[in-house]
This record gives structure tokens, C-alpha cells and sequence, in this order.
């Protein structure tokens, strides 16, 4: 076991159901839990920061056991030296906002390097908050705080659940950036729980997947979350996502164009990025149509040879989506109608075009 | 209308304080593990505290007498430690008024720890605090309208007692003759034009201690919310 892990391997019960997690959690970097409701992501968290009781087992933290039902060892939530940014924003009800950063402050220990409470302030943009008491914030305003509150208490480890639900999506894209930096800087492993695919394929250095209890997958993020979205069998989310470097940005035409493994694509609107930069792009099956040869007539700029290697139909629907593989080897998805599909007679291993009509940058 | 003796007012006050003082020592505790426990004996505990709501006072001073007898146990005891009894002593009448006043200090101040709430107390936790440092930096302040109410009504309550005061304390001028046993007195002797002037006081001392609370109340959860 190396040292920077974070060892899970315990079963615990709950009112509902059982949970049995074995699984090593990387200490550095952002690593994301995703999976179903009700599958176990928040119950995992408060057993890691020690709100909740497993049945047996062990949890070891960088080589410090927190619990170990052998040896009997249970080291209480308040010494773990976890940060936990609650689902529901919870902040101290009797202090204001300021108070409430410095009931963390006050209580910070280690001689840790940590993030200011100034520059916390001015990046979540706290600002205007620090005297109003937690019941005169918005949800989002309570989540900032409460984001900002677990920080200050200069945690060894992190853990977020849902932690930016309930904010816009500029001050989303903020604060993510913001939690990307974290790891690196000051050295803060984070555990980040959402139901966000966006979310997560934006700021995930790894991914585990949980459901009923059980982690199903784990490992590098897009091969996780695109294992994820294709297992879905609503495919209400269906699509890839697609790391890529960003090639130029034209700014007379607002369009950026991406290089995706040797095929380059155009997309319009990705605000804040810049040239040279790595980026994640969901392709959700919606954004994409199908032409069996290569036409111009078309306002689709975005056309990617590619072949046929799955027709996976959606019960109930009018649509089936379809699995492409481009010619350099990522794959795509297109969701089109039964009709369409039969129109064109497409059949497995056939060469068509993948018509990209846009990609979402991951939050 | 003559003046009252004044003595009976100010044991009965010091009584009050005694009893609130030593109510606040055991009824925390009491109400905050109340508050968080899940144990099976919670409801029976509960009920219990309860009961000097129900029963007349009579019958809890006669157990209460029974109890501090210097024949008993307790009371045999008290004497060997102190060479007083507590039977129609004042340490006798703050134990009774203990009694007596406890669900008006528990639950008041379990409410207000339940409603407080775990969650609270999760986070205290997240954020380093110790299980002391939480409640005394957390949710004690967090409840103190729980606190103001509890210790306020505590207060006005033991004033107000008289059944338990008599059966246990009987009538002894400076020393168990509380304000509401005098009134009796002066009753019982048709003095009433001293009878007006004390039960004046007390109503309306009672009255201004509701008043302030439900007043307190109103403010400060208009300040929460």
C-alpha cells in the first residue's frame, strides 16, 4: 500500500441499505464519485470523515488507520483532519458569514500551507456576505461559504458533496477552476461527489463509480465516464467525452477549433479558454447526425469520417443511437430517429460521416 | 393598606436563585442527552421529569417529606453531614423546589438542543471543534433563546410554588416562609389587606416574566430568520 492512499475497506449498514466499499483512493488530484441516487456516494463520504460508523473493517488514512474494527481504533470525526462540504450547505446558524470563517480559522492546525481567508473571499466573492447570517443566504451564497469555511480549516483531505449544485454556471466555472488548483498548491487531496457528468469530466484526475453500495469502476476519468454514460440504459445522457488540445481560436467567427487525436473540429461559443490548452468536450449523441457521404450542403461544419459499430436502440422511443468509430480511434455517438436510420439503411461496419453540430466545454 | 414583612419576598427569591442556579448544573446535561440519545429508556426518562407537571404538588411533598425524614436514609444522612434536617430547613426547600422545577429547565432547553440539530453538530465536528468545544461554542449558543426561556420560567416557577414548599418546608418565618406560604397566612387570618399587597407582587412579577419571554421569543426568532 502506498503511503499516499487513502485505504477503504468496510462494510457498514444503514436504515436503507448495506454498503461494502474495498477500494484505494489516490491522495493527490480531484477524485470524482459518481453513480445513481441513493447508490451510496454521501454514506461513503461520512464514513471516511468518521460522521458515520462502519459495521468492520478498515480505513487508513496516508498510513494512519482512522478505523480499524480489529484493533479497535476509531479516531473521531473532529480529529481526521477532513474537510466536508455538506449536500445541503450547511453553515453555523448563530454566526454571521465572518464568524463563521473564523470558527475555521481559529480551529486550523498543522503547519500546512493553506488558502488565505482574504483570497477566499475575494475568488468566491464573499465580499458582501460576511455579515448576513447563514438563514439570509441563498443556496448558492451558502454553498460558497460553506466551500470556503471547510478550507479554512486547513484539511489533510477534502471531501465535497455536491458541493456547487446550487450555483450558477459562471460562478460554477469559478469555483471549480478554484478547486482545480487546490491539489497542486497546497498539496490537498479532494473527493468530489456529483451527479454532474459536466462537473466531473471538467476538474476528475480519477473516477470511481458507485452503485448500491459497491464501487463498480474506478480509474482514469473519460475511460470511467464514458464506460458510465454508455452503460446508461435510459441513455438520457448518452454521448463521449473527447479530451483534445485547442488549436487556434478565430475571433472574427467566435469559433475555436480543437484538435481531437489528428481530427479537428469547430465549435463556437467555449468561452475562457486559450490556445494550447487541454480540454474535456462532452459530445452528447443529440449534437451529432449521420450523412452517408460527404456533402458540403449542409450548415454542419464538423464532418468526421467514421464507421458504424453499434446500433443501440431506445426502447419506447422514436430514436436509436448509433456508436461511431472515428478513424482515429475515439468513439461518438448519434442519436437519430428509427426512421432515419432505415431511410439510410445503415448497417454495422458501414463508413458514414459523423456531422458534429456541437460539443459542450465540461461544466 | 400596612406593609408587608418583606422577609418572606427576599427567602423566596434566594430560594428561586438557588434552586434555577442548581437546575442549570443538572437540567443541561440532563436535556442535552436527552437531546442526542437514542437509548430505549429515553421515553420512561422523559416521563419521569415530567410528573411534577401532573401530580399535585401535595403528593410529591409528602413522598418528598417521607424521603427527608431524619428517620430515613436521606434524611439520617443530611443530619450526620450538615447536623440540620432537611425536613422544614431551607437546604430542604431548595432540594424540593429542585424537584419540582426540573421539566421546566429540561425541556425547554431539549427542544432547543434538538433543534439545533445533528447536522449542526456534524459540522462542528468537520470543522475540528471537539464534542465540548461544539457545545459550548456550537450549541449553546445556537439555543440560547432555549436557555433564556428554561431559566426564566425555572425562576418563576419555584416563586410561584406552594404544596411542595409547605409539605416539606412547613411555616417557619425567615427560614421556610416563602411569599406564597405568607399569603396562606395572612389568609387564614382574614389579614387581607396584606394578602393584596404580596399576591400583587406576584402577579405582577409573573406576568412581567412572561411577558419578557414571550417578547424575547418574538425578537429574537425575527432575528434568525
Amino acid at each position: 500500500m502506498s503511503t499516499e492512499t487513502l485505504h477503504i475497506d468496510i462494510s457498514a449498514r444503514f436504515d436503507a441499505f448495506s454498503m461494502y466499499v474495498r477500494q484505494d483512493v489516490p491522495m493527490q488530484g480531484i477524485t470524482a464519485v459518481i453513480g445513481p441516487s441513493a447508490s451510496g456516494k454521501t454514506s461513503l463520504l461520512r464514513t471516511i470523515s468518521g460522521l458515520e460508523l462502519p459495521q468492520s473493517g478498515r480505513i487508513v488514512f496516508n498510513g494512519e488507520s482512522w478505523f480499524d474494527s480489529v484493533a479497535r481504533i476509531n479516531v473521531p470525526a473532529h480529529r481526521r483532519g477532513v474537510g466536508y462540504v455538506h449536500q445541503d450547505g450547511r453553515l453555523l446558524p448563530h454566526l454571521d458569514v465572518a464568524a463563521n470563517l473564523d470558527f475555521a480559522v481559529k480551529r486550523a492546525t498543522g503547519t500546512a500551507q493553506g488558502i488565505s481567508r482574504e483570497e477566499l473571499i475575494d475568488r468566491l466573492e464573499l465580499g458582501d456576505l460576511l455579515s448576513r447570517r447563514p438563514a439570509r443566504l441563498s443556496g448558492g451564497e451558502r454553498q460558497r461559504v460553506a466551500i470556503a469555511q471547510a478550507l479554512l480549516t486547513r484539511p489533510r483531505l477534502l471531501l465535497m458533496d455536491e458541493p456547487v449544485s446550487a450555483l450558477d454556471q459562471n460562478r460554477k466555472r469559478v469555483v471549480l477552476s478554484l478547486l482545480r488548483q487546490l491539489p497542486e498548491r497546497y498539496g490537498l487531496p479532494i473527493m468530489f461527489v456529483s451527479h454532474s457528468i459536466g462537473e466531473v469530466t471538467r476538474i476528475a484526475d480519477a473516477a470511481m463509480v458507485m452503485g448500491s453500495g459497491k464501487i463498480v469502476d474506478s480509474g482514469d476519468p473519460l475511460e470511467v465516464l464514458n464506460a458510465y454514460m454508455s452503460g446508461d440504459p435510459l441513455g438520457t445522457e448518452r454521448g463521449v467525452i473527447l479530451e483534445g488540445e485547442v488549436r487556434q481560436i478565430d475571433p472574427r467567427l467566435k469559433l475555436a477549433s480543437i484538435n481531437l487525436d489528428g481530427a479537428d473540429i469547430h465549435l463556437p461559443d467555449l468561452d475562457g479558454i486559450t490556445t494550447g490548452e487541454r480540454v474535456r468536450l462532452i459530445v452528447s449523441a443529440r449534437d451529432v447526425a449521420i450523412a452517408t457521404e460527404a456533402t458540403n450542403a449542409t450548415s454542419i461544419q464538423n464532418h468526421l469520417p467514421s464507421r458504424v459499430c453499434d446500433i443501440v436502440d431506445i426502447a419506447e422511443s422514436a430514436f436509436v443511437d448509433i456508436r461511431l468509430s472515428l478513424s482515429n480511434g475515439g468513439d461518438l455517438y448519434a442519436r437519430i430517429t428509427r426512421a432515419s436510420m432505415e431511410g439510410l439503411g445503415l448497417t454495422v461496419g458501414q463508413t458514414v460521416f459523423a456531422m458534429v453540430k456541437s460539443a459542450r466545454l465540461t461544466v | 393598606m400596612s406593609l408587608p414583612d418583606l422577609s418572606a419576598f427576599f427567602l423566596t427569591l434566594k430560594l428561586a436563585a438557588s434552586a434555577t442556579f442548581i437546575l442549570l448544573l443538572i437540567g443541561v446535561p440532563i436535556a442535552w442527552w436527552l437531546a442526542n440519545t437514542t437509548s430505549r429508556i429515553k421515553p420512561a426518562l422523559e416521563a419521569l421529569i415530567a410528573m411534577p407537571l401532573v401530580l399535585p404538588p401535595t403528593v410529591l411533598g409528602f413522598y418528598l417529606l417521607v424521603l427527608m425524614n431524619p428517620d430515613s436514609v436521606v434524611g439520617a444522612f443530611w443530619v450526620r453531614m450538615t447536623g440540620d434536617t432537611l425536613t422544614f430547613s431551607f437546604a430542604g426547600l431548595v432540594i424540593a423546589s429542585v424537584v419540582y422545577s426540573l421539566p421546566f429547565m429540561v425541556q425547554p432547553l431539549q427542544s432547543a438542543f434538538e433543534g439545533t440539530g445533528r447536522a449542526v453538530m456534524e459540522l462542528a465536528a468537520s470543522l475540528r471543534a471537539s464534542p465540548l468545544d461544539a457545545f459550548f461554542n456550537v450549541a449553546a449558543p445556537a439555543s440560547f433563546r432555549g436557555f433564556v426561556t428554561a431559566i426564566v420560567l425555572t425562576f418563576a416557577h419555584t416563586i410561584g410554588e406552594f404544596g411542595v414548599v409547605l409539605m416539606v418546608g412547613g411555616n417557619i418565618p425567615g427560614r421556610t416562609r416563602v411569599i406564597s406560604v405568607e399569603i396562606y397566612e395572612h389568609v387564614e387570618s382574614l389579614e387581607y389587606a396584606q394578602a393584596h399587597a404580596l399576591s400583587l407582587i406576584l402577579l405582577v412579577l409573573s406576568f412581567s416574566v412572561l411577558l419578557f419571554v414571550y417578547v424575547f421569543n418574538r425578537r429574537y426568532r425575527l432575528h434568525v430568520d
